[in-house]
């Protein structure tokens, strides 16, 4: 079973680059964020939420479903024809580019960015927490 | 029995495949969306077809009512780790005949397969 859940994290690492650069093209194709796009990071963050957790990587599964909760909060924050202020989409895209840093070892990667990764999960909290939507 | 699955995160995919049962009993095929599956549903005739709720473009619910509108028969399972009621009643509405929680384990397949058969 070890051999099985080794190959499925790797399986998840693959699968979590492939996201994250979609995820860096919806970044990039339009700045500002509009609702439809951070819908769309919704479902990258949200699947891979998922995945963190049926591999047990614990410490990404917090992290991805803090990213889901975060652009769900965003895109709820929003009114028709909004778009999401450069501070929210400076966060978004260093948890993106954590991600993509780990390359195809998430072990690894956990180790390296720890503490860069609670930095960015505690500066979220704050955002939301002080009902900061933009 | 011949399964289809149909689930954007390979992760999930590999996952499901990984806990089947290896007794010969199952053939299992993968999509990875609405078209594919369509496509693999029309070639494979599967009984069971297991679809992951989250998914780009089309939720599985609404795969699964875009399948029987196609003409296509089968037994439809949804694969959520969104067990809230208004997804779960959805899918009841459609005619799944279960929801299963993510993720899956060797268990819950088992589970499932037993009903199913």
């Amino acid at each position: 079973m070890e051999r099985v859940l080794d190959s499925l994290v790797h399986t998840f690492c693959v699968d979590c680059q492939q996201r994250m650069q979609r995820v860096t093209d919806i970044m990039q194709s339009g700045v500002p964020l509009s609702c439809t796009q951070l819908d769309q990071l919704h479902q990258e963050f949200d699947t891979l939420f998922g995945g963190a957790r049926a591999v047990h990587l614990p410490e990404m599964e917090f992290f991805f479903r803090s990213m889901a909760i975060y652009a769900r909060y965003l895109r709820n924050g929003l009114r028709d024809g909004q778009t999401i202020a450069q501070p929210a989409w400076q966060d978004l895209l260093a948890g993106i580019a954590m991600v993509r840093r780990c390359g195809d070892d998430m072990s690894l990667c956990l180790e390296h960015c720890n503490k860069h990764r609670s930095t960015l999960l505690q500066a979220i909290e704050n955002r939301i927490n002080k009902g900061d939507t933009r | 029995m011949k399964i289809l699955i149909v689930d954007d995160s390979m992760t999930s995919r590999m996952l499901f495949k990984a806990y089947m049962p290896k007794d010969g009993q199952h053939e299992l095929f993968e999509a990875t969306a609405l078209p594919d599956a369509l496509e693999k549903m029309r070639e494979m005739r599967p009984e069971l077809v297991v679809l992951d709720y989250n998914m780009p473009e089309y939720n599985g619910v609404e795969m699964a009512q875009a399948m029987l509108g196609a003409g296509l028969k089968a037994k439809f399972v949804l694969l959520t780790a969104n067990t809230q009621r208004t997804v779960v009643d959805s899918a009841l509405a459609v005619g799944f005949i279960q929801v299963v929680e993510k993720p899956v384990n060797a268990v819950k397949i088992a589970a499932l397969l037993a009903q199913v058969a």
